[in-house]
């Protein structure tokens, strides 16, 4: 493995907050399978009781998380002098995306807006977004905005015409 | 000579113009698919499940083990010419492929990898034929107790053998089996976690949440990485060289074994064959300094590995209901959704599906065998479209695919939330196919367990005393052990001492 690659990797201390993180979840999930209808009233046995299988998950977080926990406070120790450096995910670089993403998906699809145009709006935007900075440097600008409306339409048609007229399955 | 009248009959099924047709189609579709680095066998599967919903099962099944076949032995050619696996399957193939191609050898290492992908396909599809149904056999003595080992023990191995770190593998098998809680369960068909939500009664479909987990996940991940143009380096013969072939058929017989048995393995998958079969093949080998730089015998084990444990993937997805790698579990779940109910009362109710399978799998290797002589040069040009204009149409495909499957925008949101939890915990380095086989596997673990209670009225002794349920659970505690330091360590050193002795 090489430097880069071990910088790479999540530090203890990412791991010690991920320990944590899984130590809530696993109590949190064996808590609300404890207090879950046993359906007593129904003459369920209590082995049968619907909680039973999501509380042994939980304990089972809760013991991977402590091993998790002391395990990155032990490497925590073993690198006090020289810690490696967290990589943060870059949410910055992936915003625009994500939002294009989510926008599409969760703000477009099914709201009332037919699926062929709020397909092409989505593709010909991302396309455009993802390649603006290149083009830009190059000066062609007005090309990319030509790609991006073809490719959109291009996609949408195509989309639209698989899946609802040749395949017969319905579109958001 | 019943199973082989049986797959005569499949054959002659399935040799007409629509099938061939599928088949070729489909083949195609799947090596674009594995071409395209970002876009796994997995999602390739999930999309096409959700796109041939309306076909006839038969049809259906065709198209989804084309895809599967096809993505898988596709995603050698970007390997090789690129240096980027197209699918994970095809890392190993990176090593020696990139280094034939710089050479000047890219067509020959092709050419290697197309024999290597095919013979290891056949190789599996005959123990496909012959495993299943003993298998399936053996099964129908499995009870409660079995099953409830049987899943654990999948998500256990899956989370041991998939990522770097076992412990968070082991995570994410369990929130894949927690995840698989949510909703109406099946025995008195309470709602589990639901918080008076209708959508969430009905349970995190599997289609949707892989989308989202190796789709829109693998969106966001290509996205954020830094871009790279690539450079396809020259093409010379694709033809395989006899000479080769019959030069390494060790290699190709041990590396056969190695993915079958690999591809059995539950959740463990192609990329985990391909590792182990090339590592077995350079320990072999009379030239291992070789491994690396361009060997023919490396590339060779790499791909026979890999494509031998597709059918090995199915063989438990088939006999036992548990798959044996990811896309056998989207397959699966999309068997289920045809009306196929695997499991070991397919071969009693129907016996002849499986034989249908093995022929769906003998075409699927047929058709890569024709792609990957004939089709080179054309599939090239899908590797220069930049990503900035796949990804979006892809995303365009994921909406759709999870919105097709039950038309609920609920399924819509499950893509987007797991694609997003998936895009964090992969780069917090948690593997995601254990999640996957939770997903898969939650359902029959949560019902063999509470069975298994009622059937012994609480007693858990049936889970460790019957026979197989012991086997299984050593097996588990021991994979567990293992990852305990002072434990390895004596086991370790005995085992030293055991061959030191002999």
């Amino acid at each position: 493995m090489s430097p880069g690659e071990e910088d790479a990797k999540p530090s203890a201390r990412s791991d010690l907050a991920q320990a944590v993180f899984w130590l809530g979840a696993g109590g949190a999930l064996f808590y609300a399978s404890w207090t879950m209808d046993r359906l007593a009233n129904l003459g369920v046995q209590p082995f049968s009781a619907p909680g039973l299988l999501p509380g042994v998950l939980g304990v089972f977080i809760v013991v991977l998380g402590f091993t998790m926990l002391v395990r990155a406070m032990r490497a925590l120790r073993k690198r006090a002098a020289n810690p490696p450096a967290t990589p943060a995910i870059e949410w910055r670089r992936i915003a625009l995306p994500l939002a294009l993403c989510l926008g599409f998906a969760a703000g477009m699809v099914g709201r009332g807006i037919a699926f062929w145009l709020a397909a092409w709006i989505f593709v010909s935007l991302t396309v455009w977004t993802l390649q603006y900075r290149e083009r830009h440097a190059r000066n062609e600008l007005g090309r990319l905005a030509l790609v991006a409306l073809a490719v959109g339409a291009g996609a949408s048609v195509a989309i639209t015409l698989i899946f609802q007229e040749l395949f017969l399955i319905r579109l958001p | 000579m019943e199973g082989l009248t049986a797959l005569g009959r499949s054959i002659a099924s399935f040799v007409s113009f629509w099938p061939l047709i599928y088949t070729l189609g489909a083949t195609l579709l799947g090596i674009l698919i594995g071409c395209m680095p970002g876009l796994s066998a997995t999602l390739g599967i999930a999309l096409m499940t959700t796109l041939t919903i309306k076909m006839a099962p038969n049809d259906a099944i065709l198209i989804l083990i084309c895809v599967y076949v096809g993505a898988i032995y596709g995603g050698s050619r970007t390997a090789i010419l690129l240096n980027i696996p197209g699918t994970a399957a095809n890392a190993a193939a990176c090593l020696d492929g990139y280094a034939l191609a710089q050479k000047g050898q890219a067509g020959r290492a092709m050419g290697i990898a197309t024999t290597g992908s095919v013979t290891g396909s056949l190789f599996g599809v005959v123990c496909l034929a012959l495993f299943t149904p003993s298998l399936g056999e053996i099964a129908l003595s499995f009870g409660a107790f079995e099953f409830f080992w049987l899943g654990v023990f999948g998500v256990m191995m899956t989370g041991s053998l998939t990522g770097n770190d076992p412990l968070k593998g082991w995570l994410m098998g369990f929130v894949g089996l927690f995840a698989a809680q949510i909703g109406q369960e099946g025995i008195h068909a309470f709602n589990r976690f639901t918080f008076g939500n209708n959508d969430l009664a009905g349970g995190i479909s599997l289609i949707p949440a892989l989308i989202g987990a190796f789709g829109f996940a693998e969106i966001l991940t290509v996205l954020t990485a830094p871009t790279v143009k690539p450079v396809v380096n020259s093409v010379d013969s694709v033809m395989p060289r006899i000479g080769d072939v019959l030069r390494y058929w060790k290699t190709i017989l041990r590396s056969g074994v190695i993915g079958v048995y690999v591809g059995i393995l539950p959740g463990v998958g192609e990329d985990m064959a391909a590792w182990s079969s090339y590592a077995a093949a350079k320990r072999a080998s009379k030239e291992p300094e070789q491994f690396g730089k361009g060997s023919i015998e490396g590339l060779i084990a790499a791909e026979t590995g890999d494509n031998a444990s597709i059918p090995g993937g199915i063989i438990p997805a088939l006999a036992l209901a548990i798959p044996g790698s990811a896309p056998a579990a989207v397959l699966m779940a999309a068997m289920i959704i045809h009306g196929v109910q695997p499991g070991p009362m397919l071969m009693v109710n129907q016996p002849q599906f499986v034989y249908d399978v093995v022929t769906m799998t003998l075409f699927a290797t047929l058709a890569i065998l024709f792609f990957g002589l004939f089709m080179v040069r054309p599939l090239l040009k899908i590797i220069m479209v930049p990503r900035s204009i796949i990804m979006p149409v892809i995303f365009v495909l994921c909406t759709v695919g999870s919105f097709s499957i039950a038309s609920r925008l609920f399924d819509v949101w499950i893509m987007l939330a797991v694609g997003l939890c998936g895009f964090v915990l992969r780069k917090l380095n948690y593997p995601m196919a254990p999640f996957v086989l939770g997903l898969v596997l939650g359902d029959i673990v949560d019902k063999s367990l509470r069975r298994g209670l009622v059937l012994s009225d609480g007693s858990l002794a049936p889970f460790f005393t019957r026979p197989i349920s012991a086997v299984i659970f050593a097996i588990v505690l021991f994979t567990v052990l293992m990852y305990v330091p002072s434990f390895n360590r004596i086991v370790t050193a005995g085992w030293a001492r055991l061959w030191g002795r002999t």
